[in-house]
């Protein structure tokens, strides 16, 4: 029989603010974090809009030096050690062997951004390499381990945004296996000028609104943070008396091989993680459908496709929504995130509202959640993340019984 | 654990493309560094660059042309590991894992280039989408139509053998009877600059692409060899009780004792020896460089040559005191200055 995983501890940071209970009673309100943004001069593009995490500055540090961080080791350790201490463990994590699973799409990106802005500026020998010290996305994962003196071993995952639910889903499985009986998983990413200009150029930035699954969306909005989770096996975490706030029951992937950008428009692979979850996790009644709903035309159109094709014709009864037109898309830590708003729909029995919906697209026919507070009985429910490259990654959560 | 076979290599390297050329090439012992020609760089030191790669050789989907080198070694790679499995095409239940240092830094400096310098209306969208960490995995899922689990792993030096690991783990479990597990990368000037400033040196570029199998499943008539155990760990606080656990861990699973161990392939600069007194050592660092990521599925390749023919070329060798008639279980480590370690044993198939 399985080992089945449960989740002791969750951390996260957003535009919402800083911690669980801010981002809790935010989400559920629907309250919008997108503001100008101010990491750059935005003005130059279609749209200067986007979720910063402004509340968030630098995480408590006690054995890190934060001098030369990434921003991206702020955002991975404040959301961390909030996990962490909900755990009851973040003095004592370091005693037993931990398995550490990343999603992040950029690592150190901003620190990149500054070193090349210096070497196009003095040129390359007059450039600080120190810029560089936290460049690579394993340079998180080492400070990470540096910060609460871990032991075990780290994986990072890059999928683009289907990293963080990758994270999620291999650290489940590698903990099913019996592989570790712990893990620290989820996934970050900053507010990169890079991204941004990036995501303009594909024009696939919404000049106004981010409004999902919308007949009048067009695009999506970008943002920051990170999202953490501690999992653990049942009986360890009986063992240990951790408050236990929910289960992780399935985990799907799959992958389009159609285009580097673009989503395959019948929603076969995408449809195919969904399925796959859900065989994982033994076919349960679904509740509530976190989906990826990015905002942008395509995107939306080919979810609804892979949510009707996966789950029948009764998905489109199901409470719908997507919670990146109040915080943006935040990339690798995407998935992670939405894990943890899946949680609170699952313990609030309240989904978060597809806030900014107001005409539906027969294209997209869902059941989306549009008002704030609007009861649900969530007790089991699936969270979806699509990426570049044709990445797909489902995630079933349910609250534990 | 079930082990998995190997039935197909494929390495693009600076001294060879194809198993058989690279073979041939470290016969020889001809080194694969020069200087640099590929853009100016102020400093005068060699490196591993690959100069004579056309990938219209092995992939003729004009789609993959503008792709950023990273990408197309990564292609050329999985196609010869493929040819060499006898798999005309990868199948519903393949999975593909790729290791990643670096990434696409050509791409990701000419669009962040483009936009310090000229502004958002001059990027290109293709510097973009091409310089995403996932860019080799995702040209690679769509070259070969793959429709199963698609990663990307990344890290350090030890990046490919976790892909490696992470594949085998997805074999063991029955949740895919095949796997590609591919490394890849490409020389940058500013990595390039900034690991010489760091004092490494014989920094080069490539891909290694692995293909293994479930042994049951199958249809290769000539598996190269198992992988037998593996061992992995982190500890940025005591990085030789991390590389020490990984190889103990290693030998633990694959069911031998230190003394089974023929060789170990290993970067020049890890310290192996302390944990395995008297046991040769061999890198092929030297002739190929240090490709990051990609190094130690380079070794995967080598070891499992030198497992089904016996022998392994002297120009890579470290010492040949202790060096047994033919090869039944070499060790490929790979192990970063910051932490963590991995280790791999591969094991001739009785």
């Amino acid at each position: 029989m399985n080992r089945r995983i449960v989740i002791t501890g969750t951390g996260i940071v957003t535009a919402l603010g800083k911690g669980r209970e801010i981002n809790r009673e935010k989400m559920l309100a629907g309250v919008s974090a997108i503001r100008s943004i101010k990491a750059f001069d935005s003005r130059k593009y279609r749209s200067g809009q986007g979720g910063e995490a402004r509340e968030f500055v630098e995480a408590d540090l006690y054995n890190l030096d934060s001098k030369r961080l990434d921003r991206a080791t702020h955002l991975l350790i404040g959301a961390t050690r909030e996990a962490l201490t909900e755990a009851g463990m973040c003095d004592t994590v370091g005693e037993m062997p931990v398995l550490v699973c990343l999603g992040t799409t950029l690592g150190g990106m901003l620190s990149g951004q500054s070193f090349h802005r210096e070497a196009l500026e003095k040129g390359l020998l007059k450039a600080r390499t120190s810029l560089l010290s936290d460049h690579l996305a394993a340079c998180q994962a080492i400070n990470l381990f540096r910060e609460f003196k871990l032991r075990g071993d780290y994986r990072i995952l890059s999928d683009a945004c289907a990293s963080g639910t990758n994270a999620i889903g291999h650290a489940f499985r590698s903990l099913r296996s019996g592989e570790y009986d712990i893990a620290i998983c989820g996934g970050y990413d900053t507010m990169s000028e890079f991204t941004f200009a990036g995501f303009n150029s594909l024009m696939v930035v919404s000049p106004g609104l981010c409004r999902p699954f919308d007949k009048n969306r067009n695009g999506l909005v970008l943002g920051e943070g990170s999202g953490m989770l501690v999992l653990e096996e049942l009986e360890h975490a009986i063992k240990r008396g951790a408050a236990i706030t929910g289960e992780i029951m399935g985990y799907g992937e799959s992958s389009d091989g159609y285009h580097m950008t673009t989503p395959e428009p019948d929603g076969k692979g995408a449809s195919a993680a969904i399925c796959g979850a859900m065989a994982d996790a033994g076919n349960p009644d679904i509740h509530y459908i976190n989906a990826h709903g990015t905002g942008t035309v395509l995107n939306d159109i080919v979810e609804s496709r892979a949510i009707v094709r996966a789950l029948g014709e009764t998905a489109v009864n199901m409470p719908v929504s997507s919670i990146k037109p109040m915080i943006g898309h935040l990339l690798g830590a995407a998935g992670a995130v939405e894990a943890i708003a899946t949680l609170f729909a699952i313990r609030h029995k309240t989904p978060p509202p597809n806030i900014n919906f107001e005409t539906p697209d027969p294209e997209c026919p869902l059941n989306i959640v549009t008002r704030p507070h609007e009861r649900h009985e969530v007790r089991i429910a699936l969270s979806n993340s699509f990426g570049f490259g044709g990445s797909n990654a489902s995630i079933i959560l349910g609250e534990f019984r | 654990m079930k082990k998995p076979v190997i039935t197909g290599l494929g390495v693009v390297s600076p001294v060879g493309t194809g198993m058989v050329e690279v073979w041939n090439a470290m016969e020889r012992g001809a080194a694969g560094m020069r200087k640099v020609t590929r853009f100016p760089f102020p400093l005068d030191i060699s490196c591993g660059e690959i100069t004579d790669f056309d990938l219209g050789n092995y992939v003729q989907d004009r789609r993959f042309r503008r792709t950023e080198p990273i990408s197309q070694y990564a292609l050329a790679s999985t196609v010869l590991a493929m040819r060499d499995a006898g798999l005309p095409e990868a199948g519903e239940d393949t999975v593909l894992f790729v290791g990643i240092t670096h990434g696409a830094l050509s791409y990701t400096q000419e669009f962040h280039k483009e936009l310090t310098e000229s502004g958002p209306e001059a990027v290109s969208p293709i510097h973009f989408s091409e310089s995403v960490l996932n860019a080799p995995a995702g040209n690679t899922s769509i070259c070969f139509g793959l429709r199963g689990p698609v990663h990307t792993v990344v890290g350090c030096s030890e990046a490919g053998l976790k892909a490696l690991m992470m594949a085998c783990r997805m074999l063991d479990e029955g949740e895919a009877e095949r796997a590609i597990v591919s490394s890849a990368e490409e020389l940058n000037e500013i990595s390039l600059y900034y690991y010489t400033r760091m004092g490494l040196s014989m920094i080069s570029e490539g891909a290694g692409t692995i293909v293994i199998e479930r042994e049951a499943h199958t249809n290769s008539s000539a598996p190269y060899c198992y992988i037998s155990g593996m061992g992995s760990e982190c500890n940025p606080l005591d990085p030789e009780s991390a590389l020490h656990n990984a190889l103990e861990s290693s030998i633990n699973r694959a069911g031998l004792k230190k003394h089974d161990i023929d060789l170990v392939l290993t970067d020049q600069n890890t310290r192996v020896g302390r944990f395995l007194k008297g046991v040769p050592t061999a890198s092929s660092t030297r002739l190929m460089g240090n490709a990051f990521a990609v190094s130690p599925i380079w070794d995967i390749a080598l070891s499992a040559m030198a497992i089904k023919s016996g022998a392994l070329t002297g120009a890579i060798l470290n010492e040949r005191a202790g060096l047994p008639d033919g090869f039944n279980n070499l060790l490929v480590c790979g192990a970063d200055r910051i932490g963590g370690a991995v280790s791999v044993i591969l094991s001739k198939r009785e």
